[in-house]
């Protein structure tokens, strides 16, 4: 009845596929081809109704030229289409239309010719940091029809219809049949007209990731909005979009128009092609299994020859390069005399992809393939129980995904899965341990042993102004309620703060006073208890938002006192900084142990198969995130602190270093390193982040350096029998005397049962 | 009485050697009639219930290092585990004979020729259609510490009872289990009632026998194979009533609610097979004992009607 | 024996077969009061055994919103995976405030994700119950001839078999799963379905009963042992078997835990899965869909309940 566990959560659609990789005897090879070889950055590229790839590439002197390269003629350089274009218009964005035409978005500034297509391109990646002026002086906006040689066969100026948008940026262009115009810009399809006249603005009020036109002519929008993924067709006589008619449950991903089926799509790691009448896609190819990211995809093709061409562009690296991928349908046995290891995990985040498609495409012993257990129906811990059954039937995968959760360590630790990676990182010809922070390491450790190895982490931690928590490296959660006591009656502690969740963050960092591991007793009817219930018992019952000012505004006038932080960067830091606008400090959750900063995994931590038939293959991916290489690179990739020291001094030396630029009036001024926006709605705050003062930079490291790991006693389970019980207590219906016998009786069994 | 009892003596065979010739080639035949049952079951339980039994002498699925009895010693001082098994033979001990008896109960009712006996019939087997999420909400409104009965008994001026976490947990839960499995058991014993031999109970009748008599001389005695039987399904049926406290009550319900179940499906939710099985094992040893003792004592009562 | 005492009890008041000829009248009036009084409770049980049943169907009629405002709390969570506490007095409600078909049109027609899900149902329950029944009645046969002591010894492994709660060989069972290659497919539901050591256990006792007689009879005659099962002892067994499939139907047709194990597709997953996990979310539509859901177990109630009644113990006189 195990099953009955796989309840607890909400339905969910997507399907996904378990089953292993390894059963399909044919792998696609992928041969990649560098798209800026020859010195120009590319910009905007598509795929033609031929087998052509079509892209915009600027030259460093300002040169800007339309290329293509006949990729089911087997062509490995591009040739130039010859295009007129002024000196300071570029091509934003290439589509075509349904006669096998080209059409150009091409956008000419009024002012300084700027290396725009590079920069509009890392625009596309965050629409937030867009705001860098691109579209500040626009001096004219014209969609060009072009035969496939260059011709131009019609230009319509659009000017003074997109002229208008504000910071205009052109992603998608495309025609139907009846020669209307869809142009995807700033979270917005503009329809136009022929004759290049406003037909209606349809707004998705979110980045549209996707814009096409299936084979019966329809077009198709894809965006993520408010209630998940939408694939939503644009009904030209309503003038709306709307919802298209599949069972076919979408999630987010890439999509595009199918060559014989109606879409064409990467959704996870897996690409997929269906028509709106399949109950079912159908999958056509595992991107992982060819070691590629499917994150950083823009655009597939399916050639007429079995091959399968894919246009990339990796945000996450520190140059985006785009590359033209083309896969080859190989028997797997003539592929590689690689060994495959198998990477179990219940759930495949964008960093886990590209650190296993690094991996294997720099290996050239090992393979990594991923084996994802469970789906979106069942809860993590019916997942994680799938693995261990697999682990205890020795089909186990050579590497244990360990991001998620201390409680499933424990478990397979008490199972005897994980190996202690000690000797492995001690004897090891490259990797120094000491060149790493311990006790970073030693979150993943138990009685000495090492079982897992995190490359890449987090801050969690408790934020407050020193004027209120003080300069303390830690404090006690009667500290905590002294304060709350000295406080006026309106103060709130945390923002989106619920009885239960005050009840829940005092209980988690308490358990060990209530529970005595030793003797296997607990403790919930004392007065400590009682206290925790009565003090949580002073918050409001649900998040009320009935404060008229910010959250900013509270903070700062002193109406909320703490804020739970997560901090990954020192830009993180200044951020907090500047929300407090005081001296802060990170005190943690309220504990009596040394340190109340837990340290959370931020990116591929994984421990080791006690049986792995190729623990020094799986002891290689291990170590190759812990390169001095990766580890350099990890603050871009994944947002979170290296683990390796001289990684992250090379880190905090770029946060300090304050990058210049000339301003209009001849003036030096610094440039910002990025743009930070916090909070949710329009309840937010926006700020530009400067270069890191050397104090700034002592003080993360100091956090970094006192932070702990978790011990694994927070179980989820006991804190959703406290809240469950104490929610009577809440409702008055209940003494707290009442509530903390119910809770000790039910916890008593849950302790004893884990003994 | 007694000799009306008595079976009547088997026919006897004529031709009793062809048929032990016969009986030679049927033995062999008759073994190819079991085998798919045979080779499925060895597959899909037998082979499993060895596992189980692998893992119980393990120190873990992984390591498979022999501990012989290490597992069984830890289960067996498993706080938890003695709670549950305590609550479990509790249930059972209550509950299944409960079952049994008002099944009984309700049957001979049904038998005494009242009106409307085939509709009632049909209404006592509902309980067996009606999907779990149903059951579940009237439970829960039922005894819900704001619930229905609370109300009822709040006219009376009683104050408020949170059944299902308190010690009156247990009677719920025995409520709803002989709710559930009454109908079903009680058209086991009608189906009996109806087959006892018409001319014994006439005779019975005729020479005067107290119908207190009549019930435990012949019905009982011709009903005791049913018993065992309805036993056997009661208890079969007691272990599924777990499905509904887990959804009342949860992973780690009031300490008299926790069940065998409980302690096997948390400790295999925490990969701890060992424990799992050790528990698993000793709770089948149990059951083999207990299943023997019903036998037994069906031989014992059952036999002269049976044969 | 604290067991015949409680027998007692129990029927006290039930046994109304007065034998006496004397006092005719009196007899017949107490009679009538204890037929009276039996009627009574019988309908005291059955206002209690039908309550839910006419609950779930009256309820299917309420809008999804008259039903999460009655119930919502029930299955409501809260963000911890815990159930949240329910705050307010709540009442079971039989009528519905208006009678609205709200329900029914979103998952017959709106909605087909639920007609999938009861589709599924019956591709998984009507196998099982196909195939066990041919299994077993081939099984039951063989333990039925020719008992031998092995043969008895293996009879009572499967009782033990079957009495074993599905935890128990939660874990070995998804293993073998493995080994056989069928996890994720329908075959991992229907083999252990279909081998399934229940109803070898009721039909063997069903078998049993049958007189030797009636099987030398025709072993004289000289029938082989295909004929004596086909001819003989399957037309004898008929009414059996009809109510062991009635059982294996509602009990495979309220499973839960064996598709969510050994199933990961949600889209194979039967309706029953569905009911056993709704959330307050989907309470709005729970009652239709359970409405819908018992349609089948009642149709087979319905057409098998005689079978039932008369199948399990077998009727032709219990002659050694």
């Amino acid at each position: 009845m195990l099953a009955l566990q796989f309840t607890g959560c909400g339905k969910t659609d997507e399907v996904q596929e378990t089953a292993g990789t390894q059963d399909k005897d044919y792998i696609y090879a992928a041969d990649y081809q560098d798209l800026e070889a020859d010195g120009y950055t590319t910009g905007s590229m598509i795929f033609g109704e031929d087998e052509k790839v079509y892209f915009a590439g600027s030259s460093e002197e300002g040169i800007k030229q339309l290329f293509s390269m006949d990729i089911g003629a087997g062509e490995s350089t591009a040739s130039p289409v010859p295009v007129e274009l002024e000196a300071d218009a570029y091509i934003s964005a290439i589509g075509t239309d349904s006669e096998g035409n080209l059409l150009l978005g091409i956008v000419k500034y009024a002012d300084t010719a700027v290396n725009i297509a590079a920069d509009n391109v890392n625009a596309a990646e965050d629409d937030n940091v867009s705001a860098e002026d691109a579209g500040s002086g626009i001096g004219g906006v014209e969609i060009r029809k072009i035969s496939l040689d260059g011709q131009t066969l019609e230009s319509v100026d659009v000017m003074n219809v997109l002229g208008k948008v504000k910071d205009l940026y052109i992603q998608n262009v495309l025609a139907d049949k009846d020669g209307n115009y869809y142009v995807n810009a700033n979270q917005s399809v503009y329809v136009l007209k022929p004759s290049g006249e406003m037909l209606c603005e349809l707004q998705a009020g979110t980045y549209i990731q996707s814009l096409f036109r299936m084979k019966d002519g329809t077009v198709v929008v894809g965006f993520y909005g408010d209630t998940g993924w939408r694939l939503q067709s644009v009904d030209l006589s309503g003038k709306a979009l709307k919802d298209l008619n599949s069972s076919i449950s979408f999630g987010y991903g890439t999509y595009q128009a199918g060559v014989d089926a109606d879409i064409l799509y990467t959704q996870d790691t897996k690409l997929y092609t269906c028509n709106l009448s399949d109950t079912e896609p159908t999958e056509v190819l595992d991107w992982l299994e060819s070691d590629i990211n499917s994150t950083s995809l823009q655009s597939v093709k399916l050639l007429k020859d079995g091959r399968i061409a894919a246009l990339s562009m990796d945000f996450m690296s520190e140059q985006s390069k785009p590359e033209l991928i083309v896969l080859t349908k190989k028997d797997r046995s003539e592929v590689s005399g690689k060994t495959t290891l198998t990477y179990g995990t219940v759930i495949v985040p964008y960093y886990l992809s590209n650190d296993i498609a690094a991996f294997n495409k720099q290996s050239d012993k090992y393979r990594i393939e991923v084996k994802q257990y469970g789906d979106d129906s069942m809860d993590d811990d019916a997942r994680v129980a799938l693995l261990a059954a697999d682990l205890a039937g020795g089909k186990g995968p050579d590497l244990i995904d360990m991001v998620f959760n201390f409680t499933s360590l424990d478990k397979f630790i008490s199972m005897g899965a994980l190996e202690d990676l000690t000797p492995y990182l001690e004897n090891d010809a490259v990797i120094k341990r000491e060149d790493y922070f311990e006790n970073v390491l030693n979150t993943y450790a138990r009685d000495g042993k090492l079982y897992a190895i995190i490359p890449c982490f987090g801050i969690s931690t408790i934020v407050g102004k020193v004027s209120d928590v003080g300069d303390k490296k830690s404090w006690t959660m009667d500290d905590t309620i002294n304060l709350m006591d000295s406080k006026p009656e309106d103060t709130q502690i945390l923002d989106y703060n619920t009885k239960n969740s005050i009840l829940q963050l005092l209980c988690s960092m308490n358990m060990g006073e209530f529970v005595d591991a030793e003797t296997g007793t607990c403790d919930f009817t004392g007065g400590e208890f009682k206290r925790i219930l009565e003090f949580s018992n002073q918050f409001p019952k649900e998040v009320s938002n009935d404060s008229d000012s910010g959250f900013v505004d509270r903070i700062r006038n002193g109406q909320l006192i703490l804020m739970q932080g997560n901090i990954t960067s020192v830009q993180q830091f200044q951020m907090y900084e500047y929300i407090f606008k005081e001296e802060i400090n990170f005190i943690g959750y309220p504990t009596i142990g040394e340190s109340g900063s837990v340290i959370r995994s931020n990116g591929t931590t994984a421990g080791m198969n006690v049986n792995s038939k190729n623990k020094e293959g799986a002891w290689e991916f291990l170590k190759f995130n812990l390169t001095k290489d990766r580890q350099e690179n990890l603050q871009l990739a994944n947002g979170g602190f290296p683990t390796m020291k001289e990684a992250l001094e090379k880190q905090f030396a770029k946060d300090v270093e304050a990058e210049y630029y000339e301003d209009t009036d001849g003036t030096q001024k610094e440039k910002s390193k990025s743009t930070w926006t916090y909070g949710s709605g329009t309840d937010n705050i926006t700020m530009d982040v400067y270069s890191a003062t050397q104090e700034q930079v002592a003080r993360v490291r100091e956090i970094i350096e006192q932070s702990v790991g978790l011990d694994g006693t927070e179980s989820e389970e006991m804190l959703s029998i406290i809240s469950e019980e104490a929610q009577s207590y809440f409702e008055g219906q209940k003494s707290a005397d009442d509530v903390a016998a119910l809770v000790q009786n039910r916890l008593q069994t849950y302790i004893n049962e884990t003994r | 009485m007694k000799k009306e009892l008595k079976t009547p003596k088997k026919e006897k065979i004529k031709s009793a050697n062809s048929l032990r010739k016969k009986g030679e080639r049927g033995k062999r035949i008759s073994c190819v009639f079991l085998s798919p049952s045979i080779l499925g079951v060895l597959v899909f339980f037998v082979v499993p219930f060895l596992v189980v039994i692998y893992y119980s002498v393990v120190d873990n699925p992984i390591n498979h290092s022999f501990v012989f009895l290490d597992n069984f010693r830890n289960v067996f001082n498993n706080g938890a585990f003695r709670q549950a098994a305590f609550n479990t033979m509790k249930f059972s001990l209550i509950a299944v004979p409960l079952a049994v008896v008002l099944a009984l109960g309700l049957a001979l009712l049904l038998d005494s020729k009242i009106p409307f006996r085939s509709q009632f019939r049909t209404f006592f087997l509902t309980p067996m259609m009606v999907p779990i999420a149903s059951i579940v909400l009237i439970w829960q409104v039922l005894f819900h510490y704001n619930g229905m009965v609370n109300d009822v008994i709040g006219l009376f001026g009683a104050g408020k009872i949170d059944w299902l976490k308190s010690d009156y947990a247990q009677i719920v839960i025995i409520v709803l289990f002989l709710w559930k499995n009454l109908g079903y058991n009680m058209i086991l014993f009608m189906a009996a009632l109806s087959s006892i031999p018409k001319d014994i109970l006439e005779v019975a009748v005729l020479e005067s026998a107290k119908p207190r008599q009549i019930f435990f001389y012949i019905k009982l005695r011709y009903l005791s194979s049913t018993l065992l039987f309805v036993t056997i399904m009661s208890l079969i049926n007691s272990f599924k009533v777990f499905r509904e406290i887990y959804l009342l009550t949860g992973s780690y319900p009031y300490n008299t609610l926790y069940m065998m179940q409980h302690f096997m499906n948390n400790t295999f939710g925490s990969l701890d097979y060992q424990k799992l099985s050790a528990a698993a094992i000793m709770m089948s040893i149990v059951m083999v004992i207990l299943i023997g003792i019903l036998f037994l004592t069906e031989n014992y009562f059952g036999k002269d009607v049976e044969g | 024996m604290t067991f015949r005492k409680s027998v007692l009890k129990g029927t006290g008041t039930a046994l109304s077969d007065r034998v006496f000829i004397k006092k005719k009248k009196k007899r017949d009036r107490r009679t009538f009061e204890k037929r009276a009084l039996a009627t009574i409770i019988a309908a005291f049980f059955a206002v209690l055994f039908l309550m839910p049943i006419i609950l779930t169907v009256t309820n299917s009629f309420m809008s999804a919103s008259e039903i999460s405002s009655n119930y919502g709390q029930v299955f409501s969570t809260t963000d911890t995976g815990g159930k949240t506490y329910i705050s307010e007095k709540v009442n079971l409600k039989f009528i519905p405030d208006i009678v609205s078909f709200s329900q029914y049109i979103t998952v017959l027609l709106k909605s087909p994700d639920y007609l999938f899900k009861f589709w599924n149902s019956v591709i998984l329950v009507v196998p099982i119950v196909g195939f066990q029944l041919l299994v077993a009645a081939l099984a039951s046969y063989g333990f039925t001839r020719y008992r031998s002591r092995i043969k008895e010894i293996i009879f009572f492994v499967y009782i033990i078999l079957m009495l074993m709660p599905y935890q128990v060989t939660l874990v070995p069972n998804y293993l073998v799963s493995g080994w056989l290659n069928i996890i994720d497919t329908r075959w991992a539901i229907w083999l252990p379905g279909i081998f399934s050591p229940f109803a070898v256990y009721l039909l063997t006792k069903f078998m049993r009963r049958i007189p030797t007689s009636v099987i030398e009879a025709a072993q004289i005659d000289g029938a082989g042992e295909w004929q004596i099962f086909r001819r003989i002892c399957m037309p004898l067994c008929k009414g059996c078997m009809c109510s062991i499939a009635i059982l294996i139907f509602i009990d495979y047709w309220n499973m839960v835990e064996q598709p969510l194990i050994l199933l990961s597709d949600e889209a194979m997953h039967p309706l029953s899965v569905f009911l056993s996990k709704i959330n307050a979310g989907e309470i709005g539509l729970a009652f239709a869909v359970a409405t819908i859901y018992m349609v089948p177990t009642l149709l087979v109630f319905l057409y098998g309940e005689d079978y039932l009644v008369e199948g399990i113990t077998y009727q032709g006189g219990i002659k050694g």
